[in-house]
């Protein structure tokens, strides 16, 4: 009955805006060399196929910039063995940008130098963490 | 002579009453243990039906649409498998892959789903009306890994449809239970 009711919710829910403040205010930490060199290989990473892409920002600069992880097969149970980490000031390993993204990036007028870049993908917003 | 024999029924009189004595006692204390026996046997009942259950078409459809929405995403499965990742930067991956396209929808009845029968598990836990070890050997391990996988996905829903409880059950059991291989 509550997992009926549950679902129900949940219809009426998807009806309206869905965003929440929550997904709004996700943001990755880049160094500012980091957004800058992706920024200054935007078409070596616009050259996937893909729409969304998984970036190591610490791979641009080296000759794999502009490559993406892409693996066609894992196997898995009903939910991937994920590890949390404790949050530290220090840039993601991994970034998940679209294609809009980085266009966007590329357009943006980035500090010289910064330790740390938090890149908010909802607005395109760029603010410096640390300097 | 009735001297011996006064003495005699009395001997008589208190080893029937010792005996009386120890039989009740013993009576009373295998009473107990057919008692806690039976109990025990409920519990491990209980347990074993939760298995049955986890195995069940509805079930087993349930987890096949999880693997189905992970294996389609094979980058985001690699990014979270490959070491550690902060709580943070999960949930900003999801909203880029995941959220910002609402394909969490595709799982949300598999999620509800899920987040019943751990209700049901995490009160027979808690109440100790089951085999609490049956339960963390066959529970705790994947329990644990979709309380932090689904985390984000419970609290989207919470926030659209106001049940602030969703989830809260897998996360609880996933906390408090014992795995096999060690908590993390």
């Amino acid at each position: 009955m509550k997992s009926t009711i549950r679902t129900l919710l949940l219809s009426v829910a998807t009806l309206g805006p869905t965003a929440s403040a929550a997904q709004d205010d996700a943001f990755f930490l880049m160094s500012g060399a980091q957004i800058d060199c992706i920024a200054k290989n935007v078409d070596s990473y616009l050259s996937s196929s893909e729409e969304t892409l998984f970036i190591r920002p610490g791979d641009c600069g080296s000759e794999r910039t502009g490559e993406t992880i892409s693996f066609m097969e894992m196997t898995l149970n009903a939910a991937p063995d994920i590890r949390i980490a404790e949050e530290q000031n220090i840039p993601d390993e991994v970034v998940v940008l679209t294609r809009e993204d980085l266009a966007c990036i590329a357009r943006q007028s980035l500090p010289e130098v910064a330790s740390l870049i938090a890149f908010y993908p909802d607005g395109c917003r760029v603010v410096v963490r640390a300097p | 002579m009735s001297l011996q024999l006064s003495r005699f029924d009395k001997i008589a009189d208190i080893s029937f009453k010792v005996f009386s004595v120890v039989a009740i006692c013993f009576g009373g204390i295998r009473y107990f243990q057919e008692r806690g026996e039976i109990v025990e046997k409920e519990a491990q009942s209980r347990s074993l039906s939760y298995i049955e259950e986890y195995g069940s078409e509805r079930y087993v459809a349930a987890r096949l649409t999880l693997h189905e929405f992970w294996s389609e995403r094979p980058a985001l499965v690699q990014l979270l498998t490959n070491g550690r990742i902060s709580e943070r930067a999960y949930r900003a991956a999801l909203s880029q892959e995941v959220f910002r396209h609402k394909a969490d929808h595709q799982i949300r009845e598999a999620l509800i789903l899920l987040d019943n029968f751990y209700s049901q598990v995490a009160f027979c836990h808690r109440a100790e009306l089951c085999d609490r070890t049956i339960l963390n050997e066959f529970f705790c391990q994947v329990a644990q890994s979709e309380a932090v996988a689904y985390l984000p996905f419970f609290d989207r829903m919470a926030a659209e449809t106001g049940d602030s409880d969703l989830g809260d059950d897998l996360s609880d059991f996933g906390a408090h239970c014992v795995s096999v291989l060690g908590n993390p």
